[in-house]
């Protein structure tokens, strides 16, 4: 006797078994410090993009799962958090934020037979490019950073003498000796050149000193957006009213009111970026996240990220060599990726082959793009 | 598995794998080397650049911490520019460090550590010498103390690092050592496999050859021993399959040729006496043929002679037709007288009755003529049944000669020409036969007229000389009756005349006769030379019907041992 019902029953339960493994979602990292001001708005855009891409049909039907895990920008908890995800099984990382917490978690990612791809938004220290061939970036390095501002500073403002506070990690060291190298070839004098620590830095003994030798004409923070904020406030507070220029760590600090007004600072990115992809990706980041400020460079970035690896796993496959082996191909093999930050390709080494960096000045709460490296 | 059904394809699998096992090892023993070796050298390598990196990161800060103190002591800025480079440097050596391979997560929080011992160390320095610039010397020492601390925690995360590098390096060593030992073990392990292969694979191939060889043998000698009955094989590597098809096809052939030997021999001994009893008939035949052509001969003889003894009766004829037209045209003169006495002298009954007798008597005579005629053409119709005879005798022995011919085959050539030549014979007499009897039929019918006529002149001359006696008064009726007289002499004059003519035809229808009789005497010659050819041919084939028996039974008795 026929039984139609369950024969189709059968038919649909084959189809099911068949497709499914078309449906396996492709897993994807993404590390940073999400409880901060800078890693929180990373997340978000990283979220929104999957989410976009998910809504379009996935990764030739395959959807994305975002596997997130908060370092806290600790390298220590970058470490473990690298192991997590490697035995999370994803098939690349977006992460992490800070270069010191990069390259502590670069050797657990690129241990063992199949290394995952990592693609940081925001690491810019030079030794990122020596982490290994697994690692790529989506920013300039601190070596350009420094290079602008120094070049900003000589060129633009015509300033000959300069302090400079710096951050005692990997990032703060990088801007230093970039901006130093730079500075003093373009016939600059370094004056000063001090460290603090991370958090709640006390400069106040370097101030002093800076203000007793009264020769400094700029003092430059190469250091983050709260560290910044610090060094103007204790600065301020002294009345050294030397103009405060810093690298990409200070992103987000015309938010800190009028105190921050007038500093510049470098950028790979500013949500103020006319572009048309730049436009749509801030609109839609305000509306899907209400009450958010405008997206830094790490959510832009890691926006970016998301839709490279799309479109890479989407060309080469899942496999992470394949993923590695493409992203190092972007520009050559692979056309340039035009993105929210702009085009990407990479030179070989897993650095961005061109990619300017912004110069901007707060002005009335808002960073004015002033100047451009290229 | 039919591709190993053959013993090359056997043997070649058998090799190619015994090659591959012996690459295998050959690979398996030179990349296991070289994996050591490299693995030993990069192992080492690590250990002597980890070594060096530590040695220069201690050596380093070292000499940072002295710069730092230097300067606090006399504050000069080449102190501080050396404390920036020495700290660049350390940091350095740290980011090379944290390169270097195989590093564990407890290494990389080491470093982690190394650096915000380092960090510390740094900004507690750079944080005295701005008090020092300051001219806070008491709280310079008292900053540059907390140095101390990050500084020797710095040394001693170094020192435990570099540590764990030379015990992480000396398990890689010895990991490396039990790894050796296991790719040995795998190529003693490869290399028995190889030979337990080799020796199976050759005992396998050895066996898989013997059996069946040893049963091709047996077949074999069976066959040498002439027992060409089929038997069964069974399963047997491709060639030797092969093998056993070929030898099952040959016994099969050689049963083929001995069945076919005996039923030949047997064929051939039946046609040999087939062949014995044909030439003793031919021998008989030609015998008959020989006694036939005699009679023949002798027939030709007598016909030749009696042709011969014709010609005296065709010139008798002759003479005679000539002499019947002398007296024919003398009975015309004589009628011609007789009219004109009729005329002239009907009153003279006595020259009359004279004249009247006398043509009487020459009547008689001209019938004497006639029936000698007639006696001629019977003996001439005589000869003529005796070449119809000697025709139809040719023909016997053309019909004879013949189906000897068709009988004697290759050997019948002679033969043949004897039936021809009997044949154009019997053609000939037949003809001649013919001709003669249409001329002898003619000759009758002409003589039969002359007798006739003859006879009536006789009646004639009767009815004249009645007349003369009954008176003259008939006298114009006489007249009449010699004018009849006179035309039946012109007749008589015309068939002599005609007899003549026949006569002539006559004798050379005698020449052609004649001709035809010694023609067949020559072929009766002819025959009897063939026909003691033909003996000759006969006994030869009866010499080799003889042989044929005899080899027909040697045939028998050399297959007669062979079991089929």
């Amino acid at each position: 006797m026929k039984q139609p019902g369950r024969r189709a029953a059968a038919l649909t339960v084959l189809l099911l078994t068949v497709c499914r493994p078309s449906a396996e979602p492709v897993r994807i990292g993404l590390a940073g410090p999400f409880s901060d001001a800078v890693g929180g708005p990373m997340r978000q855009a990283a979220e929104l993009a999957v989410e976009e891409i998910n809504a379009s049909g996935g990764i030739r039907g395959r959807p994305i799962e975002l596997i997130t895990r908060d370092d806290r920008g600790d390298p220590d908890s970058a470490v473990s958090v690298a192991a997590d995800l490697v035995a999370e099984s994803v098939v690349a990382v977006i992460g992490h934020v800070y270069s010191g917490t990069t390259l502590a978690a670069a050797p657990v990612y690129g241990a063992g037979t199949s290394p995952i791809p990592v693609i940081t938004p925001s690491s810019s220290a030079p030794e990122i490019a020596q982490a290994g061939r697994h690692v790529f970036r989506l920013c300039p390095t601190d070596l350009e950073h420094g290079a602008a501002l120094a070049t900003w500073i000589r060129e633009g403002l015509r300033l000959t003498q300069a302090s400079v506070l710096y951050l005692n990690n990997a990032y703060g060291r990088g801007v230093r000796q970039s901006f130093a190298t730079r500075f003093t070839a373009l016939g600059g004098v370094m004056l000063e050149s001090d460290p603090y620590l991370g958090d709640s830095p006390d400069v106040s003994v370097y101030l002093d000193r800076i203000q007793a030798s009264g020769r400094s004409e700029v003092l430059v923070v190469a250091g983050n957006r709260s560290e910044a904020l610090a060094v103007l406030t204790a600065a301020r507070a002294r009345g050294i009213m030397l103009p405060v220029v810093g690298g990409d760590g200070l992103e987000g600090i015309e938010q800190d009111g009028s105190i921050a007004e007038g500093v510049t600072l470098s950028a790979a990115y500013f949500p103020t970026l006319d572009t048309p992809q730049n436009q749509r990706f801030v609109r839609t980041y305000l509306a899907r996240f209400p009450g958010s400020v405008a997206p830094n460079q790490p959510a832009a970035a890691a926006y970016d990220a998301v839709y490279l690896l799309r479109d890479v796993i989407a060309t080469a496959g899942s496999g992470r060599r394949a993923i590695a082996t493409a992203l190092t191909t972007l520009g050559s093999d692979l056309p340039p990726y035009q993105g929210v930050t702009g085009i990407l390709a990479y030179d070989g080494q897993g650095d961005l082959a061109r990619m300017p960096v912004l110069i901007g000045t707060v002005r009335n709460g808002a960073v004015v793009r002033v100047e451009s490296s290229r | 598995m039919s591709f190993l059904r053959s013993l090359r394809n056997r043997l070649l699998a058998g090799l190619f794998l015994l090659l591959l096992l012996f690459l295998a090892l050959v690979f398996a023993g030179i990349g296991s080397l070289r994996a050591v070796n490299r693995a030993v050298e990069g192992e080492l390598t690590t250990l002597a650049t980890s070594s060096d990196l530590a040695t220069d990161l201690v050596g380093s800060a070292a000499d940072q911490v002295r710069t730092g103190e230097s300067y606090l002591n006399q504050p000069s800025p080449e102190f501080r520019r050396d404390f920036l480079r020495l700290g660049d440097s350390t940091h350095s050596y740290r980011r090379r460090f944290r390169l270097l391979p195989g590093l564990s997560a407890e290494d990389q929080s080491a470093l982690n550590r190394v650096e915000t011992s380092q960090a510390k160390m740094e900004v507690a320095y750079a944080e005295a010498h701005a008090l020092r610039d300051l001219g806070r010397e008491q709280l310079a020492l008292a900053r540059a103390a907390l140095a101390r601390a990050p500084a020797e925690s710095l040394i001693a995360d170094v020192r435990t690092l570099t540590t764990r590098q030379q015990q992480r390096v000396s398990s890689r060593i010895e990991a490396l050592r039990q790894r050796a030992g296991q790719r040995e073990a795998l190529v003693w392990l490869l290399f028995a496999s190889a030979i337990v292969l080799g020796v199976g694979t050759a005992f396998v191939t050895v066996r898989s050859i013997d059996g069946p060889l040893q049963q091709l043998i047996d077949a074999a000698r069976r066959f040498g021993d002439g027992d060409l009955r089929p038997t069964e094989l069974g399963e047997m590597p491709a060639e030797l399959a092969t093998l056993a098809r070929a030898m099952g096809q040959m016994g099969a052939r050689l049963r083929g040729v001995i069945d076919s030997v005996i039923r030949e021999s047997k064929g051939i001994g039946l046609s040999a006496g087939d062949l014995s009893a044909m030439s003793e008939e031919l021998a008989a035949g030609s015998s008959e043929i020989v006694r036939a052509i005699g009679g023949v001969t002798e027939n030709a003889g007598r016909q030749v002679a009696e042709v011969r003894s014709a010609d005296e009766v065709i010139a008798t004829w002759r003479e005679t037709a000539a002499r019947d037209a002398t007296v024919a045209e003398r009975v015309v003169a004589e009628g011609e007288q007789v009219w004109l006495l009729a005329d002239h002298q009907r009153r003279d009954f006595t020259q009359a009755a004279t004249t009247l007798a006398s043509l009487r008597q020459a009547a008689q005579v001209g019938g004497a003529g006639a029936r000698d005629l007639a006696r001629h053409a019977d003996r001439i119709g005589e000869l003529l049944d005796l070449t119809r005879q000697l025709g139809a005798q040719c023909e016997v022995l053309a019909l004879n000669a013949a189906i000897e011919a068709a009988r004697s085959a290759e050997n019948g050539g002679g033969i043949s020409a004897i039936a021809a030549e009997a044949r154009r014979l019997a053609e000939a007499s037949r003809e001649a036969s013919d001709r003669v009897a249409a001329a002898t039929d003619g000759l009758r019918a002409l003589v039969a007229g002359q007798g006739t006529a003859i006879q009536g002149m006789a009646t004639d001359a009767l009815n004249v000389e009645t007349t003369v006696q009954r008176g003259v008064i008939a006298l114009d009726e006489v007249g009449r009756t010699t004018d009849s007289l006179r035309g039946h002499a012109a007749d008589v004059v015309k068939s002599a005349a005609d007899s003549r003519a026949i006569a002539g035809k006559l004798a050379d229808l005698r020449l052609r006769l004649e001709g035809d009789a010694r023609e067949t005497v020559s072929a009766s010659e002819s025959v009897t030379a063939a026909a003691g050819d033909q003996s000759s041919a006969t006994g030869e084939i009866a010499t080799s019907a003889a042989a044929l028996l005899e080899s027909s039974e040697r045939l028998a008795a050399l297959v007669a041992d062979f079991r089929v």
